[in-house]
């Protein structure tokens, strides 16, 4: 796989089109996306990393058959992230589980943006604003924290959110709003420490 | 996470021999739903093109004179199975129109929104084309239950005693009386001014606001004709129904026919004297031949009853065909 002449610059249709055309191109679309999703899936709340690796070979295996389904109205990265969500769902349906919202992979960077957006309080230690706030995240509704996550963790615009989770960009934003005051209330003190 | 992943989905790839679905399958997939979108709207279209015939054939003034209040009115009078049917296209409509591509781009009340306008704009070019009128005529002809189900108007107009009376001018008796046949081919005496004299024509529907004068007897007091429904009372056709004191019990149509004696001689009188009755009474039996086959099946004597009414052996075999 090494010796393929494909140009490591290469744009996601680039990518797409050689895939189709060739079985091992696909491997490119599978190293450039497998970390993000890996993280993106475990912070839907698929924690254990076998569960993890099975998820996410379900999902660039439905990636693959559904490459001609890939169309450049939408961003490669939003198609695939949506793939990645519908998978997760269908995988706690199956299971009948509920997403483990435990010790979420959250960065102090993501944290960091949300703690800022929701203006708390700036004059506390960073490492017990960022504890509280992972203790939140755990409590609010699934619903919640997967748009959370996507705004804040993987810095997604509202237009690629609505392109994932196909809503409307109104919905988007509402449900964010309601995500926040969500998480908000799940902070002690309303949000002070 | 194992650190082979990529080679594992590939494997799976190889040794699985997937490939990519076609383009078709997702081009087809996508038509499938714009078609079902498509036609949805079409229906619904065609379901408010009726209703605007309906609601311009309502009368909006004539409610006092059906002596109703105007709610109580308008509640009889809605098409409640047309505006269900509308619904469940709307429904339809907006589900394909969400499951396109970029369906879900658009809020549900924006895509039901322009659901509703699409099938009302398309609905008034429609009617403006006739095409409500066209549906109306159709299902009066052909549909069973059209009466009860899909136009509230007879219904409403069938109400001998609250004053409304609508049917079918089978024959006239003289310049103030005639006989009219109800959607339950029960026949009626209107009296009537002579004023209404021009909607009086046998094989014209009409309604008629009025008041019952005795058993199977109405004052007119308004006579009117009768647009929606009218090829549903076209369905007693009048050829079908032998004249006033040809031996006809009210509430009887070709099965009048067989009787002998006086009654039946008068009806053999009829035929053999007007030329023009005679081709009227041929062509109708004809256009029910199913009721004829049905009836001399029932009933050995009816064709022999034809013969003797002097029924011509071609209309008789082609009726049998």
């Amino acid at each position: 796989m090494d010796n393929l002449p494909v140009n490591l610059e290469a744009d996601d249709a680039e990518l797409v089109r050689l895939s189709l055309a060739d079985p091992d191109k696909f491997s490119y679309i599978i190293g450039r996306y497998q970390d993000k999703l890996a993280r993106y899936i475990r912070r839907l709340g698929i924690i254990s990393s076998e569960d993890a690796e099975d998820v996410l070979q379900d999902i660039f295996l439905k990636v693959y058959l559904n490459l001609n389904d890939f169309n450049q109205d939408l961003k490669f990265s939003s198609w695939i992230y949506r793939i990645a969500h519908n998978q997760v769902i269908s995988n706690f349906r199956k299971r009948q589980a509920r997403p483990e919202a435990h010790s979420l992979p959250i960065d102090g960077e993501g944290l960091q943006l949300l703690a800022d957006d929701l203006a708390l309080d700036q004059q506390s230690d960073l490492k017990l604003r960022q504890e509280m706030l992972t203790r939140a995240l755990d409590k609010v509704d699934a619903k919640h924290r997967e748009i959370l996550v996507l705004k804040f963790f993987e810095d997604k615009s509202y237009q690629e959110i609505s392109d994932i989770l196909k809503k409307p960009l109104g919905t988007v934003a509402s449900l964010l709003n309601r995500a926040k005051k969500d998480l908000k209330s799940a902070l002690p003190v309303g949000g002070q420490f | 996470m194992s650190e082979n992943l990529e080679q594992k989905i590939i494997d799976k790839i190889k040794t699985g021999s997937l490939s990519p679905k076609p383009r078709w399958h997702f081009l087809l997939k996508e038509r499938l739903v714009w078609a079902i979108g498509v036609i949805s709207l079409l229906i619904g279209a065609a379901a408010v093109s009726v209703m605007l015939y309906l609601a311009n054939n309502n009368d909006w003034l004539v409610y006092e004179k059906a002596g109703r209040n105007f709610g109580a009115w308008l509640l009889l009078s809605l098409p409640y199975f047309w505006l269900v049917f509308l619904a469940l296209f709307l429904w339809l409509l907006s589900y394909n129109l969400k499951h396109t591509k970029k369906g879900y781009r658009y809020s549900i009340s924006l895509i039901i929104s322009i659901a509703i306008a699409a099938s009302i704009l398309l609905g008034i070019a429609f009617f403006a084309l006739g095409l409500g009128a066209k549906i109306d005529d159709v299902l009066g002809r052909r549909a069973p239950l059209y009466d009860r189900l899909f136009n509230p108007h007879i219904d409403f107009w069938s109400q001998p005693e609250e004053g409304r009376l609508a049917g079918l001018v089978v024959a006239l008796e003289d310049e103030q009386h005639f006989i009219l046949a109800d959607r339950e081919r029960g026949e009626w005496t209107v009296v009537h001014t002579e004023d209404d004299g021009d909607l009086v024509v046998v094989g014209q529907p009409v309604r008629v606001v009025g008041k019952l004068s005795g058993k199977k007897e109405f004052i007119a007091q308004v006579i009117m004709t009768m647009k929606p429904g009218r090829e549903f009372f076209k369905r007693l056709n009048p050829g079908l129904m032998p004249p006033p004191g040809a031996g006809r019990a009210p509430g009887q149509g070709l099965e009048a026919i067989n009787c002998n004696g006086p009654k039946s001689e008068s009806l053999a009188l009829l035929l053999s004297e007007s030329s023009e009755f005679r081709q009227n009474f041929e062509e109708n039996l004809l256009a029910n031949k199913e009721m004829v086959k049905e009836l001399s099946e029932r009933d050995p004597s009816f064709i022999p009853n034809l013969v003797n009414l002097g029924v011509s052996p071609q209309t008789i075999s082609a009726c049998l065909e």
